[in-house]
């Protein structure tokens, strides 16, 4: 009942206003678009000069899903399955490195994004995906193909009080696509997992999780500090060891910044979903959740260069030392965090 | 309202009654015995006798209390979060309800015992990261500090937390000064290597690379960290 009751809360969060009120220059009006934050979260991150709307988020959530920025016939939701918590498992980069895509869960409040968390909002990440790495984009191809539609004419219309797409810089169509699908990924909230409704008073844990919970939440395991809820990542970009000596793809943030002190750092990922998003760590090193338990059990570089000085307690000199039966708890515990409301909510999926 | 008046009249010198405009603005700097703080470096020397670096120094101050000339306490704030890498942080501004001659200040180095509850505080990202386990005594961390360490066998890693009522640290800074109307500035100095020496050398080695939940640990850095603070 008391699961019913949120995900109605939720539901009227996401019901706008109908008053239009946020006048704009050309006279066009937009409707402000007011989410409702789940008990316990931190507030949602909104760049001023992208606020949320009704016609941005619904803009947003088409383009998400459509080929036409594309030359390649690839949308956003080729490498961000729905069933897979809107991530996939590999990418190859320019450079030839395999790349695990990430999950778009909860985003509207993360600060920092992708792999090295380098990008402070979801719109610079957007950005990225003209390149011919992933789309490829003909910028005149996707005018074109713009001012062809009626309906992309009327929701940029309505969005931006703009639709004269060929009269827009290649920098004015790019920010008012980036602007709307960040704004459609900011609505895409979880709170519905197990763990959640544990945390809520409303079900119980196996005995299993439960006993994964005291691994997961006590010094045991330790894995708390860099994944605590509700959002289950600390954002913080750190070294967790995978590597004793970096090279290449694997040194992290370094790559960018060329500071000896970035060497093997990367973001901490959110584990929510993380049942979903195999395979795992930044280059989809570890196939299932066993091997990654099995890592931060028995396989942690701690000479590696930078490493966060979590992973080096002298407790974990000789790893975890969890026995079998912990680490399958501990698996349990972490498929605990699977939301299954989240990835199911048609209200995310495909509008096509 | 002659007895308003007459009231006022009775007020002693030293204890104006100040307006809403009066501050007190407590700038926090960091050093290790003296030397400025500078994070991901391994050059300072620890009274545990080795080479650190720092990666991470946040924690709270809760209970911020001037000291009249009579001892009694002046109470000018609740809580504050501080991350020594966010400058935004360093910055705390009191309003004060007293002007006039203070010998001291008091303040808890982590969050009193109304305040450590589990999410009691802003769900901000700060204060989650913050969180102590439920299933290690609940509330919140008082204090993160970490970095690397160097002994004669190779590079170590430090993590150095604080947490529960009983290992709350109580800071007593002897400083005389004088708050007038308007903005006051002062700094409110760390030397990090305090929370290593005095009465008792931390030793990584010795008394343990990490504290959470090592009660020897955590009752050593407590003791320690009673005159970490200076003002400036």
């Amino acid at each position: 009942m008391k699961t019913k009751l949120l995900l109605f809360v939720l539901l009227v969060g996401l019901i706008y206003s109908c008053k239009k009120d946020l006048d704009n220059q050309d006279g066009h009006q937009t409707t402000p678009l007011s989410l409702t934050v789940p008990e316990g979260f931190p507030p949602l991150i909104i760049p001023a000069d992208n606020p949320l709307t009704v016609e941005g988020v619904e803009l947003g959530h088409h383009l998400f899903f459509d080929p036409i920025m594309s030359s390649n016939g690839l949308s956003c939701a080729s490498c961000h399955h729905v069933d897979k918590s809107y991530s996939s498992a590999y990418h190859i980069n320019p450079l030839g490195d395999t790349v695990s895509i990430m999950p778009h869960v909860n985003l509207g409040f993360k600060r920092n994004f992708s792999w090295t968390g380098r990008f402070s909002t979801t719109e610079q990440v957007c950005m990225g995906d003209f390149e011919p790495e992933f789309f490829n984009t003909n910028m005149d191809t996707l005018r074109r193909r713009l001012s062809n539609s009626s309906k992309y004419q009327n929701m940029f219309f309505r969005s931006f009080g703009d639709n004269n797409f060929s009269a827009m810089s290649d920098i004015e169509l790019k920010n008012y696509i980036v602007k709307s699908i960040g704004q459609y990924l900011r609505t895409m909230i979880s709170f519905n997992s197990r763990f959640d409704q544990y945390l809520r008073h409303e079900i119980n844990l196996s005995q299993e999780e439960f006993t994964g919970m005291a691994i997961f939440y006590t010094e045991q395991g330790d894995c708390f500090h860099c994944h605590d809820a509700p959002l289950m990542t600390s954002n913080m970009v750190t070294n967790n060891g995978l590597d004793s000596l970096p090279v290449g793809y694997d040194r992290g943030l370094y790559n960018f910044t060329g500071a000896v002190k970035d060497d093997g750092k990367f973001l901490i990922p959110t584990l929510r979903n993380i049942e979903l998003t195999a395979p795992y760590m930044h280059d989809g090193r570890f196939k299932t959740l066993e091997e990654v338990v099995e890592f931060y059990n028995s396989g942690v570089h701690q000479n590696s260069p930078n490493i966060d000085p979590i992973m080096t307690k002298s407790a974990k000199a000789f790893g975890l030392m969890l026995t079998p039966y912990e680490k399958q708890c501990l698996v349990k515990f972490l498929k605990s965090f699977t939301d299954t409301t989240f990835v199911n909510n048609s209200a995310y999926q495909n509008p096509l | 309202m002659l007895i308003f008046v007459v009231i006022g009249g009775c007020k002693k010198d030293d204890e104006t009654s100040p307006s809403t405009n009066d501050e007190l603005q407590l700038q926090l700097k960091f050093t290790n015995d003296g030397v400025p703080l500078q994070f991901d470096t391994i050059m300072f020397a620890n009274a545990g006798g080795y080479t650190t670096s720092f990666s991470r120094l946040q924690f709270y101050i809760s209970s911020v209390q001037l000291i009249k000339a009579d001892s009694s306490l002046v109470e000018i704030s609740e809580y504050n979060y501080v991350d020594a890498r966010v400058a935004s942080t360093q910055q705390l501004r009191f309003t004060l309800p007293a002007t006039g001659h203070f010998i001291g200040m008091k303040l808890l180095l982590g969050l009193d015992s109304a305040h450590n509850i589990s999410n009691s505080l802003p769900a901000t990202v700060e204060n989650i990261n913050m969180a102590w386990p439920d299933m290690m005594g609940g509330g919140y961390h008082f204090m993160k500090l970490e970095g690397s360490y160097v002994d004669s066998t190779g590079t170590y890693g430090y993590a150095m937390h604080v947490g529960k009522n009983a290992y709350l640290v109580n800071c007593t800074i002897s400083h005389h000064f004088d708050l007038n109307a308007g903005l006051n500035a002062k700094e409110l100095v760390m030397n990090v290597n305090e929370w290593f020496k005095n009465p008792a050398i931390y030793d990584f080695n010795v008394d343990g690379n990490y504290s959470m939940g090592v009660m020897a640990a955590m009752t050593k850095l407590k003791n320690n960290g009673t005159d970490i603070f200076t003002i400036q």
